[in-house]
């Protein structure tokens, strides 16, 4: 029991197929996210482009230690014995995983939206006092 | 054996996240500081003693997090303990890093100010 070998389970495939696969989903989503939110960050900061590429990057690092964090923690299998066992609790680990990544992904875009809408209706409101005198 | 091995991935993947993200954090944030501060060498300065201090924070946090570490007997543990903890050392990086950020956005208004 305590020199536990590899073939006894399959708790070592496991991790190994659910690493990558884990990790590689997180980067492509935050790259897609990131590329396509210079928009609104621009926006948000009143075409300040440096300051706006910072934010971007800024909420792009705290998106990968967030995603990636989370995704470390929830690792732990219970003992697998067969090999269905492997697949059902890695797609229900997966799956898991990729509900929370959109869940994510949903609120940053609608931080997004929120803070293009408040900063919009700022710029507006300037542009109409700077007309009305 | 294992928890050796265990140490030395830990401390190596650990201590690389957080160099890293220093390192970008210290990039980034000169743009603000430019907005905040128009003394371009105090700015530098300011920005080398945060980045500093962030190291010294969370090293000396991942080395006092390898006092409580359980005896590891097999590799499929190792595994799930190493990297439980990497995860929770990139959930406080990460946790300080939105506080970081939370504390920009009120300072905003000074930031767009000048």
């Amino acid at each position: 029991m305590t020199a536990t070998v590899l073939t006894t389970t399959y708790n070592f495939s496991a991790y190994m197929i659910y690493l990558p696969i884990v990790i590689t989903l997180t980067v492509l989503v935050t790259q897609f996210l990131f590329s396509n939110s210079k928009t609104f960050m621009v926006d948000i900061f009143h075409q300040k482009k440096d300051i706006a590429m910072a934010t971007n990057s800024l909420f792009k690092i705290g998106f990968y230690l967030l995603n990636l964090g989370f995704a470390l923690c929830i690792i732990e299998f219970f003992q697998i014995e067969t090999i269905e066992r492997l697949v059902v609790a890695l797609s229900k680990k997966i799956g898991g995983f990729s509900i929370y990544l959109g869940i994510m992904m949903l609120l940053n875009l609608l931080l997004f939206l929120k803070g293009r809408k408040h900063s919009l209706r700022k710029e507006k409101l300037e542009n109409g006092q700077e007309t009305g005198f | 054996m294992f928890n050796i091995i265990s140490y030395v991935i830990f401390l190596s993947i650990s201590s690389y996240i957080t160099i890293d993200v220093g390192r970008r954090c210290y990039h980034e944030g000169k743009a603000y500081l430019k907005y905040l501060l128009p003394d371009d060498g105090l700015c530098l300065t300011i920005n080398r003693i945060l980045l500093g201090c962030y190291y010294l924070v969370n090293l000396g946090y991942i080395s006092i997090s390898l006092t409580t570490w359980k005896k590891i007997i097999s590799l499929e543990d190792m595994i799930t303990i190493t990297a439980t903890r990497v995860g929770s050392i990139i959930l406080i990086i990460c946790l300080l890093h939105y506080l970081n950020i939370f504390i920009l956005y009120f300072l905003r208004k000074k930031l767009t100010l000048k």
